[in-house]
């Protein structure tokens, strides 16, 4: 998307755009223009406020929430034209970095200390709790404390005049409460959402996700509600929207499945029985390439499964990134200044050890830390990683000086061999190196790089990172939310378990929903052999 | 938006200071204890062009030293922390560092968002920053939001070479020389005014008139570039005129060949008059203010005198001020004014902005302002200090601080006060100082009315606490009693107490000793020019005339000056003269005190 067609408001977007109640929810599917109709609301609140100020008051801002750093940055790039000159007005951030700047800047009155600090999943999986660190999940409760705090809390709750939250069918309680207490001072809220894309509340459920938050959304004083019609910037013959739709329905018989199909827009290829399916995606994409395809995204149901197609995408030599393993890239920064600072003499040999377990640890998605980075951390390997080790910290150790060091630590992930997270650590030894050039390649440098660096690795835990711009993303399925690609390339496989659910599949139809409107191009299908009931009558349709 | 605390460190000629100012601040003391360098503190904070030169090797602190250039005893060599001097090797060079920093309140809605995340809490019972608490020990009345900005040099001593800057300490760590600096757009969101004592009605570039004219709106560049053509073509049609032309074409004529000039083209739409370049800028510098007061003809208005230059430019100020709620400085108030402008203007700028910093000698400003608002400056063992009075508790001390403060003010800028009791006790010592070569003056001291036997003590105290050295000069009429205990009162709170001899208030001082027939003269002369009544001197015996005399000192609301003035040289009143000369000995430290005089 390089160019941006100027933005041509139908008429329900115009009404989104005129209205001022106090509560809007504009509900649309996918590709319905939602986030562009917001940006363009925003504006036309921020000239409407403008034009009844009185002379020396605060200039109105405009919040907009959402749930992924991609989120933002796609939102940033959408919306800047059409922002124009407010757009240093409107502060676009996820719920949980919105909750950690407020922490960082005012968490201090709240009990935190000056410099309160986060600690990564991977590391929460490691280490015991400690009460003096922040995890991920205590961050909206902390959010909402703080905005409780006296004339900091009323200060901020003034702050943004209209508070836009995107796809809010899937806010949590936490969620939702800093929403309304962000919106109580007379504070417009518009609500984007489309409840066909609700697919967290078969497992989110317990946090408050599902049904019940459009009824509160209802329910808000004067609250008003705009449907937005089908028509899809991504695909403007709204073909893809199309089949979505009639996907969601269980209408496979509808008549856009076949046209899609002799379009070559939609492929279906059965018979994928390999696991990981690294060698048919990879034709896959070559097959999309050859369609004119530049960016892909590889979906697949399930953490495990979907870290280990990575891994074999790795090992031909696919260069991609793993959605949702961003924390890794920050961990990966502080492992190799870990490195750093232990050939320069400032730290021990257990300090990179115990970084090097943090870093496994968030290239493996799973409940627990992996039993191998416990043996990392505490010194306990055997056999050949123990020797790759030991030659790690000779070398490091006989590093001349920090260039040298940089160059041992950026090899050193890969001569360890352990086969996951390369790419992040590739990226994150390249940063490295950015910033100690930048500060002069001292040792004396280190320390100011370190700072940079933790702010780096805190703010990957906040904001899933939108720094790796790979044109390749290997994802869960449940990560593909507000994502898009040309080419889609989705795998299912016989084992995929989408709870209890049977025909007609009311809630992980929604996910087929998902899947199939995320492509500007192309969807190509990888189904099993023995298909899951979910997606089986899609394996007829080829037939 | 108004200072709530300044701090200053190593800055110039200031080692260490801590203020929290009133309402508004008034900058007083004496001559070079830092008025100056205060103000210039505040300017590097908060004029947002401050920084925009390379700094000056003189602004760091260095030591005042002694009359031949000793450092003060406990002087600490190191501008740099003790802790990091260690970790200096001896090839790096010294950097010497000087900070100030300011705590800013009452911003306003519109500041406090443009600030938000910069924003820090103040305490306002404790009058201190609160760094961590918790949400619970926090509420709306007892705390306010801040916003804390520092100005920071570093200068290389060995390469001459220094940077400033300025930025937000809540998120700065000087330990890790990490900076949140601050930058220029939003340093120009603060409301702040300097009082400049340059050239009012200037419309160049950056004057505080153009910026007057600029925050009226988008009309000012149109006006400008209608003005720029117009004398373009009032200045083209100077050269067609027939004059002109004609003797262009004389000027051409021998080098139109050299210069390349066609020989059919007219000379005179060739050479065009233009101010300084023909720029906008140029013709805006170029042209300066010219007034009609009281002339025929406007003047420039230099020509009006630097008086007139003077109020305009406060005037401008305060419609700067006014516009946008402003913390304004400035430094010498006044030093241009007359008394009675200089106490006007002070009190319409205190009016108009949200605080007001003035640094002046005029104690006509300075009666603008309240006591809690002075902030004195003075110079002791080598080490300058501030020094400022507490928040009157009740209206009571308030109003008893008010006329104490009037009776200090003519002193402020002089080093030590001799106290003495009465307006009378001021108009004899004064009188009989101005005939000596060596009056108090010279030795930084100045007479002060203590305003009565009852609040001599008070007036001392009061001076103190304001930094001066004290000397109490106190009468001893009523021998026993009151005036003992007064003199043993004010040796606690004055540095020197000096009293005239037992059973003497000034008028006997005055009288006692001088002989009858000069007495005599001087008494008859008051008589004559006031009407006093005095008949039949010469048959009075010595008491008596002693006694009519000093009764004739305090008729018509006192006329001792006019008498001291009346005696003939050679003649003076040896025991005034004995309490004048015990009370600048004092000053000067020359003697000890506590001292009765005797006859």
């Amino acid at each position: 998307m390089s160019s941006q067609p100027p933005f041509q408001p139908t008429p329900e977007q115009r009404d989104i755009c005129e209205s001022d109640a106090p509560t809007l929810l504009v509900l649309g599917g996918a590709g319905t223009g939602k986030t562009v109709t917001a940006a363009a609301a925003a504006r036309a609140h921020l000239l409407l406020r403008d034009g009844v100020a009185e002379p020396g008051t605060a200039l109105e801002r405009v919040l907009f929430l959402t749930f992924s750093r991609t989120a933002v940055s796609q939102i940033l790039k959408r919306s800047k034209g059409i922002l124009g000159d407010v757009v240093h007005r409107v502060d676009i951030s996820t719920f949980h970095g919105l909750a950690w700047q407020l922490v960082r800047d005012f968490g201090r009155y709240n009990g935190h200390g000056r410099y309160p600090s986060l600690r990564g999943e991977a590391e929460s999986k490691l280490f015991r709790a400690d009460p003096a660190v922040l995890s991920y999940d205590d961050l909206l409760p902390e959010a909402l404390k703080i905005l409780t705090v006296p004339l900091i809390g009323t200060l901020t709750r003034r702050r943004w005049s209209l508070v836009i939250c995107d796809e809010f069918q899937d806010t949590d309680d936490q969620q939702w409460m800093l929403l309304e207490n962000l919106t109580e001072a007379a504070n417009r809220l518009l609500l984007l959402g489309d409840p066909n894309q609700m697919i967290y509340d078969s497992f989110l459920g317990w946090k408050g996700v599902g049904p019940r938050r459009l009824t509160a959304a209802q329910a808000r004083p004067g609250a008003q509600q705009i449907a937005l019609p089908l028509g899809s910037h991504r695909d403007p013959t709204q073909l893809m929207p199309t089949i979505g739709e009639a996907a969601r329905v269980r209408n496979f018989a509808h008549p856009a499945f076949a046209h899609a199909i002799r379009q070559g827009r939609l492929r279906i290829v059965p018979g994928v029985d390999s696991e990981p399916a690294a060698d048919d995606v990879c034709q896959a994409m070559e097959a999309s390439r050859r369609d004119g395809a530049h960016s892909f995204g590889i979906f697949v149901h399930g953490n495990e499964p979907t870290a280990t197609l990575s891994a074999a995408l790795t090992e031909r030599g696919i260069d991609h990134v793993a959605v949702g393993l961003s924390e890794s890239y920050g961990e990966a920064l502080k492992a190799i200044i870990a490195m750093l600072r232990f050939a320069s003499g400032r730290s021990e040999w257990d300090e990179v050890l115990v970084r090097l377990a943090v870093f496994y640890t968030s290239t493996v998605r799973s409940k627990q830390a992996p039993q191998l980075a416990f043996a990392i951390g505490t010194d306990r390997t055997q056999g050949l990683l123990e020797r790759r080790l030991a030659d790690l910290r000779t070398e490091l150790s006989a590093a001349t000086d920090l260039d040298a060091a940089v160059g041992i630590a950026a090899k050193s992930w890969t001569e360890l061999d352990l086969r996951r997270g390369t790419r992040s650590w590739r990226r994150a030894s390249a940063e490295v190196g950015r910033l100690i050039t930048a500060a002069g390649g001292e040792t004396s440098g280190l320390d100011a790089v370190q700072r940079e660096v933790d702010g780096i690795r805190a703010s990957s835990f906040t904001e899933a990172d939108a720094g790796d711009k790979s044109p390749v993303q290997v994802m869960n399925l449940h990560q593909t939310k507000g994502r898009e690609a040309d080419a889609i390339i989705a795998v299912f496989r016989a084992s995929d378990y989408f709870g209890k659910e049977q025909e007609p599949f009311a809630s992980a139809s929604r996910l087929l929903y998902v899947v199939l409107t995320r492509a500007r191009q192309q969807v190509t299908l990888l189904l099993p052999t023995a298909p899951h009931p979910l997606v089986a009558p899609l394996a007829l349709l080829v037939k | 938006m108004l200072i709530r605390q300044l701090r200053i460190c190593s800055f110039r000629g200031w080692r260490d200071l801590k203020l929290q100012p009133g309402p508004h601040a008034l900058v007083v003391g004496v001559p070079r204890a830092g008025r100056s360098d205060l103000v210039e503190a505040i300017r590097r904070v908060l004029d947002p062009s401050s920084t925009r030169t390379p700094p000056d090797e003189f602004d760091y602190h260095r030591p005042t030293g002694d009359a031949v250039g000793n450092p003060p005893a406990d002087y600490d060599a190191g501008d740099v922390d003790p802790d990091e001097s260690d970790a200096l090797s001896d090839e790096e060079p010294v950097v010497h560092r000087a900070e100030v920093e300011v705590v800013l309140a009452s911003l306003g809605e519109a500041l406090e968002q443009h600030f938000w995340r910069r924003l820090e809490l103040w305490d306002r019972t404790e009058d201190v920053l609160v760094v961590e608490s918790t949400a619970e020990q926090l509420t709306d009345d007892r705390h306010e939001l801040v916003l804390r900005l520092c100005y920071r040099l570093r200068w290389n001593s060995e390469e001459g070479i220094g940077e400033h800057w300025v930025d937000y300490p809540k998120n700065s760590d000087p330990d890790d020389e990490s900076y949140d600096r601050a930058r220029r757009p939003d340093r120009q969101m603060l409301p702040f005014v300097s009082l400049e004592p340059g050239q009012p009605l200037a419309l160049r570039h950056g004057s505080a008139f153009r910026g007057l004219l600029s925050a009226e709106g988008d009309d000012l560049a149109a006006a400008l570039s209608d003005l720029s053509n117009a004398v373009d073509s009032a200045t083209d049609g100077l050269s067609s005129t027939e004059v002109v032309r004609a003797v262009l074409e004389q000027v051409f004529e021998p080098v139109r060949g050299s210069l390349g000039i066609d020989p059919d083209d007219a000379v005179d739409k060739l050479v065009r008059f233009r101010a300084e370049g023909g720029t906008v800028a140029g013709l805006l510098r170029a042209l300066q203010p010219a007034l009609r007061l009281g002339t025929v003809d406007a003047l420039p208005l230099r020509r009006h005198g630097s008086t007139t230059s003077a109020v305009l430019a406060v005037a401008e100020t305060l419609v700067a001020a006014g516009q946008q709620d402003a913390v304004v400085v400035g430094d010498d108030f006044g030093d241009q004014l007359d008394a009675g402008a200089a106490e006007y203007l002070a009190r319409r700028l205190r009016r108009s902005c949200d605080q007001l910093w003035l640094s002046t000698r005029r104690p006509e400003a300075a009666r603008s302002f309240l006591p809690s608002e002075m902030i004195r400056l003075s110079q002791q063992q080598m080490q300058r200090q501030a020094h400022q009075l507490a928040e009157p508790a009740d209206r009571h001390e308030l109003v008893a601080m008010r006329q104490l403060h009037l009776q200090l003010l003519p002193a402020m800028s002089s080093n030590t006060v001799i106290v003495l009791e009465g307006p009378h006790d001021v108009a004899a010592l004064t009188a009989l100082s101005q005939r000596r070569i060596n009056p108090p003056a010279a030795y930084g001291a100045r007479l002060v009315d203590g305003g009565g036997h009852g609040s001599v003590r008070k007036v001392c105290q009061l001076a103190r606490r304001m930094g001066f050295r004290v000397i109490a000069g106190l009468d001893y009429d009523a021998v026993g009693g009151g005036a003992d205990t007064s003199f043993a009162e004010v040796q606690q709170v004055a540095d020197e107490v000096v009293r005239l001899p037992a059973g003497f208030a000034i008028e006997r001082a005055l009288v006692h000793g001088v002989d009858r027939a000069t007495l005599i003269t001087a008494l008859m002369e008051l008589d004559a020019q006031w009407d006093l009544d005095l008949s039949g001197l010469d048959g009075l015996s010595d008491d008596k005339l002693r006694k009519k005399a000093e009764s004739a000192l305090k008729s018509k609301s006192g006329l001792h000056a006019q008498y001291v003035t009346l005696l003939p040289k050679g003649h003076a009143p040896a025991i005034a003269l004995a309490l004048l000369r015990a009370a600048v000995d004092l000053a000067r430290g020359v003697r000890q005190g506590p001292v009765t005089l005797t006859t």
